[in-house]
């Protein structure tokens, strides 16, 4: 057993790494997938800075670290340069997540606005107040009220349009969250969210797509969508099947039609259950969203995207696995009404 | 499906009112081919993005202009102790030209840094004397052709047709300066019906009084005024004038204003036309058969780089010295410059108010129809919004 180095971080995370004699402090923990926040890797910057809270170490030779006496003698070391002696332990003044774009923060933001886009579903757009991590398309947070609860809701907005954020919530009668936002909820309150958390984000590659929406399951797809679009990375075709329950629960109609305008290579199409006997919309077919997908939509690099309550991604799941869509192209998110 | 979001709802070209800092991944001119001579370095701002350009043993080096060290432009003090490098001019830190790799410091040959970071490279390539560079995302794939950011070139036995960058024999002369207003303003302008009242009173109209009637607008008269250009190649809108779609306006008695020149010739007339990212065509003019071309190149959300050019066919060297000739003595002087300083003067007056919300707050008119067509072209193929450089807003 070789000499052990522990690192201590912000967020009460410690790492235990092993560190082979000689080996500077910064190269042991990246060689173990530990990562520091660094930059010059020459003693200059200073970036590497932490704090030796037990053992030894020394410096490498020949180089002049930019600490100054004082700051050494408090035990602040450079990662970059100090090579342990025997087993040590290190404190960083930053969290775990540090060198991560998107690690899970607190943040606040202002409520900035509030209004309900069909009969049973509310779009509350917020202004996030710090101006730290962005997150991913397709992410959500928790929201805490002031009750204490929490909730958690997808983000409909893309990253672009930080600090700018919003949101689609179902009005679930006696919800905590919907009785909030229908009661309470007013422009200028302050909320705190904890993220972004989630795993229901886009790939890396660029291939073909079809997003299935089911109700405020819109949400995380529109982010997705808009970062495409932003990004000017929406160049492979791209189909979004969203469906409703009532005809009169149907939103955001023009919202998708703007996408469609502004995104030749997106094909939309719209459903609901149900019929109203006065709206009789032509654009939405009447019947599942499931029954939207079509076999020319999977091709043999497609990727789908599958939001909405857990029914429907049951449903969608067989009808995409049935035309051959492998399990590893489809990435699906589960929601519950809150 | 089709859109039942009302026509003459804004956030059809939403994207477009985002588009301060130019659509990215596009071919833009950077220089004229002369400016940067075999050896020579030369900064640009392209969107946001600064850019050195170098030309060594023949060849076009583009690359980000920020040394990663300070940030410092390299361009400010070009420094070149080997063929095959560039060296920033402060603390001596040196890239390859052909990846933009760091390969030494002068004052620290071993330091951790060489081989770890870039400079990124852009596209380059030089055509009919013009130095173009692909700007926007380093990953985009694949670049498509420069003729897909250059003007369609209409079928030759067409009434209209003129000379164009993609023939064979085409010669481009022609000039560019930094212009205080916002790139989509003077694209606006440039091909806007109604703005050919800038031009009454310009040097240009009154030599060309007995080849061609000035106008004092171009009026649409019907749905197909304007022609679209949506589909492989280059995306754009052409008002069709000369045809009975529109109808020149060359007498207002209510103002008693009429045109200088009289109406009554027979000529082929000027079309214009407008194409992603930014580019004007207007065929022969200002003589029959030659192209008046220009560029509004953006260089932040408040500058462009406005590029005037004529395109002229030269079959041999005959003709390319009347050309020149012609060029030097006629066109850049009163169209070039005398006549485009009056867009620029009208380019300018509107950066003013547009820089203060005027995008909401206009009330447009019937002659601006194909403005709003543009907006929308502009917000349904872009390649992607160029996102304002950081720490700029």
């Amino acid at each position: 057993m070789g000499q052990t180095a522990k690192l201590r971080f912000a967020d009460d995370v410690t790492r235990e790494i092993e560190v082979a004699p000689g080996t500077t402090l910064l190269k042991a923990a990246l060689e173990a997938g530990v990562r520091l926040d660094h930059q010059c890797l020459s003693g200059t910057c200073g970036t590497c800075v932490c704090r030796l809270v037990c053992g030894a170490g020394t410096n490498l030779p020949g180089r002049s670290v930019c600490l100054l006496p004082g700051e050494v003698a408090e035990g602040y070391r450079l990662a970059c340069s100090v090579v342990p002696t025997g087993d040590t332990e290190w404190q960083f003044d930053y969290p775990s997540t540090i060198t991560d774009d998107s690690a899970i923060a607190r943040h606040v933001a202002a409520v900035e606005g509030l209004r309900m886009v069909s009969d049973s579903v509310f779009e509350l757009s917020m202004s996030r107040m710090d101006s730290a991590a962005s997150f991913l398309a397709g992410q959500y947070v928790r929201i805490t009220l002031p009750d204490g609860s929490a909730r958690s809701i997808s983000m409909s907005s893309a990253p672009q349009d930080l600090p700018d954020l919003r949101f689609l919530i179902r009005y679930l009668p006696g919800g905590v969250l919907s009785e909030h936002l229908k009661t309470r909820c007013r422009p200028g309150d302050i909320l705190e969210l904890e993220g972004p958390m989630g795993s229901f984000v886009l790939p890396s590659e660029a291939g073909p797509k079809i997003f299935i929406a089911g109700g405020t399951g819109l949400a995380p797809i529109l982010s997705m969508l808009d970062h495409l679009r932003h990004a000017g990375t929406a160049r492979s075709p791209m189909v979004l099947c969203f469906g409703v329950g009532r005809e009169a629960d149907c939103f955001y109609k023009q919202e998708l039609e703007l996408r469609q305008f502004w995104m030749p290579k997106l094909t939309l199409r719209l459903a609901c259950d149900e019929r109203s006997p006065t709206v009789a919309d032509p654009d939405l077919r009447t019947g599942s969203v499931v029954s939207l997908i079509e076999p020319a939509d999977i091709g043999p690099d497609s990727t789908a995207f599958v939001c909405g309550p857990p029914a429907m991604i049951a449903a969608a799941s067989d009808r995409l696995n049935s035309l051959g869509l492998p399990a590893e192209r489809l990435i699906v998110e589960r929601f519950n009404p809150s | 499906m089709t859109v039942t979001v009302q026509k003459t709802d804004r956030r059809l070209y939403e994207p477009y009112l985002r588009a301060k800092w130019g659509l990215k991944n596009h071919w833009y001119p950077a220089l004229f081919g002369v400016e940067l001579p075999e050896g020579g370095v030369k900064g640009v701002e392209i969107a946001g993005t600064p850019i050195l350009l170098r030309r060594i043993k023949g060849r076009l080096y583009a690359l980000h202009d920020r040394c990663v060290h300070r940030g410092v432009r390299l361009s400010h003090k070009p420094t070149c102790l080997t063929d095959d490098t560039i060296t920033c001019w402060f603390h001596g830190f040196s890239y390859n030209l052909s990846d933009g790799m760091l390969m030494s410091i002068v004052g620290s040959p071993d330091d951790e840094l060489i081989g770890k970071h870039k400079l990124r490279t852009f596209p380059v390539q030089e055509f009919r004397g013009i130095v173009f560079v692909f700007v926007g995302d380093e990953d985009y794939k694949p670049i498509p052709p420069l003729s897909d950011d250059l003007p369609v070139r209409p079928p030759k036995n067409d009434a209209y047709s003129a000379a164009h960058p993609l023939d064979e024999d085409a010669v481009i002369l022609g000039i560019h300066t930094t212009v205080r207003c916002n790139w989509r303003l003077a694209t606006e302008n440039g091909f806007d019906p109604g703005h050919a009242l800038v031009h009454r009173d310009n040097a240009l109209v009154h030599a060309l009084a007995g080849q061609r009637p000035q106008q004092l607008a171009y009026r649409p008269v019907s749905d197909d005024a304007f022609r679209v250009f949506e589909g492989d190649g280059p995306k754009g809108i052409m008002n069709m004038y000369g045809s009975d779609k529109y109808i020149p306006v060359t007498e207002n008695k209510a103002l008693n204003l009429r045109s200088a020149t009289g109406t009554d010739f027979k000529f082929v007339g000027s079309r214009t036309s407008m194409y992603l990212p930014g580019v004007l065509m207007v065929e022969n003019f200002p003589d029959p058969k030659v192209m008046h071309m220009e560029w509004y190149v953006p260089i932040d959300d408040k500058t462009h780089e406005y590029w005037r050019c004529i395109v002229a066919n030269c079959p041999d060297e005959t003709a390319r010295e009347r050309f020149t000739y012609r060029y030097q003595n006629f066109y850049e002087p009163l169209d070039l410059r005398d006549f485009n300083n009056a867009d620029v003067d009208a380019s300018e007056a509107m950066q003013e108010v547009y820089e203060r919300d005027g995008w909401n707050h206009e009330n447009l008119f019937t002659l601006d129809a194909v403005l709003i067509g543009w907006r929308k072209l502009v917000s349904r193929y872009n390649r992607g919004i160029q996102a304002p450089p950081r720490g700029s807003e």
